[in-house]
């Protein structure tokens, strides 16, 4: 047989080594033949045998997999560029960068008529963003917040800033050294103020908080009915149920702010002292019970 | 079944015809394409004896190397359209036959992880061996030679399979290394090392005989 001719020799190519003796040993094992029945148990197979068991298996095996892994890349991809994009969008935090150009050039980088606002959201700032500071070597970095609009002053190396009447109604803050902005201040702020609450460091944005929410977290459950907001349960082991709430009122007011359907808190916490509730038709005012 | 038409032609009698008029085993496998069953049948006849001896030697075990060397048939007979002659056919049949042998090896595996009973034997006791039939007379020199024999081919089946693989073809089959190398699709350097280090782990083994 061809390959039992082809054996001579196999292996030999340390002579007289014992690689070359465990050649030889292997070499000397007896062969075995296929059984005389092989041929016809093979044509059995054959006949018994499905085709398609041994056809390629296509694509389906590979998309088994592929598939679901593909899915969740998509998923998480678009998770991750949605808060990315969210982020991004977010626009809570402006950056002025304070130099002595800007003042030459009778302009400043922010338009601090929409900084000292309180609880408006400022449309004419430019979307930056979050935490997004421009560092100033020289001078203060003002920020401003967006919903919540606080001017709070940097914890950092606190920069000398004086302010100065100017003829258009606003203030010129004098930075140390070279800077200086002119902020115009809204109705209510004295010019003479302004230099005690400058703001360095960007605010994070605040979630606000839908009434439901509000009352959900000192363990009311209401519906809004008609524009108004009426008690359906109370816990009592709750703040809600040790203020005395119960269901049937209708809460009209909570520290003083009326609420309706479209009312949202915008502190980033809910706090309460008072809740004002119409009950048999009189309102009452349920105190926060003092701590013991 | 088309290997019914073949009638009253068994395959061994295709085979023998075949034999009076050699024909390179690529001619037979494009004979085989084109629907001619005894030209299948010659490349069985060439090569049932080979395998089976190849996948004896490497798993010990005649009546399953029989087996699988019939699925080797099989497989070759379903896809046999999908064969290139790029390669010799001795390479894509041994090649065939090394991944049906492997598979084996990984079920036998399964099987022994799973085996309750696998608990109580030890490695030796669940080897099956089994020796095809022999009934010549047997004098002393040749049961000598038989344990010889059985210890050797025991050594064989002790070797990792990316050693055993390798050295039965060459040792015992007598490939080539080029030929080992691309059953195997391995590199030529890597094959050679590859056998080396089997036949110093057989000598480790079989140092009483050396």
């Amino acid at each position: 047989m061809m390959h039992e001719e082809k054996n001579i020799g196999g292996g030999a190519e340390y002579p007289g080594s014992d690689e070359q003796k465990i050649s030889e040993m292997l070499l000397g094992l007896e062969r075995v033949e296929a059984p005389k029945d092989f041929d016809f148990r093979l044509k059995a197979r054959l006949a018994n045998a499905r085709p398609e068991q041994y056809r390629m298996p296509g694509l389906f095996p590979i998309l088994k997999y592929a598939m679901p892994l593909a899915l969740f890349l998509v998923v998480g991809a678009g998770v991750m560029l949605n808060g990315w994009y969210a982020n991004w969008q977010a626009p809570n935090v402006a950056v002025a960068d304070v130099s002595g150009e800007e003042e030459s050039s009778g302009q400043s980088a922010v338009n601090t008529s929409q900084l000292l606002v309180p609880g408006t959201p400022s449309p004419s700032i430019p979307a930056l963003p979050a935490n997004r500071v421009v560092p100033n070597t020289t001078g203060p970095l003002l920020a401003v917040s967006g919903p919540s609009s606080e001017i709070r002053e940097n914890p950092g190396p606190r920069i000398p800033v004086r302010s100065e009447p100017t003829p258009s109604g606003g203030s010129r803050l004098m930075g140390g050294g070279n800077e200086n902005i002119e902020i115009r201040l809204p109705k209510g702020f004295e010019a003479n103020n302004t230099n005690t609450s400058l703001v360095k460091e960007p605010v994070l944005p605040v979630k606000p908080i839908a009434v439901i929410d509000a009352l959900r977290s000192i363990g009311i459950e209401a519906n809004l009915e008609s524009g108004k907001w009426i008690v359906k349960a109370v816990k009592e082991a709750e703040l809600a149920g040790r203020m005395g709430m119960k269901a049937g009122d209708q809460i009209e007011s909570i520290d003083g702010g009326t609420i309706d359907g479209g009312t949202v808190f915008n502190s980033g916490s809910f706090k309460v002292k008072t809740i004002r509730v119409r009950r048999s038709g009189s309102s009452i005012d349920l105190e926060m019970p003092k701590p013991e | 079944m088309a290997l019914d038409k073949i009638g009253a032609r068994t395959l061994e009698a295709s085979a023998a015809a075949m034999s009076e008029k050699p024909q390179s085993d690529h001619a037979l496998i494009e004979a085989t394409k084109n629907g001619d069953e005894a030209a299948f049948a010659s490349i069985v006849a060439r090569y049932k004896s080979p395998i089976t001896n190849y996948l004896y030697r490497f798993l010990n075990d005649y009546e399953e190397a029989v087996d699988l060397t019939q699925e080797t048939f099989v497989r070759v007979y379903f896809a046999i359209d999908r064969y290139h002659t790029e390669y010799a056919f001795s390479t894509y049949i041994y090649r065939i036959a090394t991944n049906l042998a492997i598979s084996e090896l990984r079920k036998r595996k399964r099987r022994t992880i799973l085996s309750l009973t696998g608990l109580f034997q030890s490695d030796d006791e669940e080897q099956t061996e089994y020796q095809p039939p022999d009934n010549r007379s047997r004098p002393d020199e040749d049961l000598v030679q038989e344990e010889r024999s059985r210890v050797i081919a025991k050594a064989i089946v002790a070797l990792p399979p990316k050693y055993r693989v390798p050295i039965i073809l060459r040792d015992i089959e007598g490939k080539s290394y080029d030929e080992i190398a691309e059953i195997l699709d391995l590199g030529l350097g890597t094959t050679k090392s590859r056998i080396s280090r089997a036949r110093g782990l057989l000598k480790e083994k079989l140092k009483h005989y050396l």
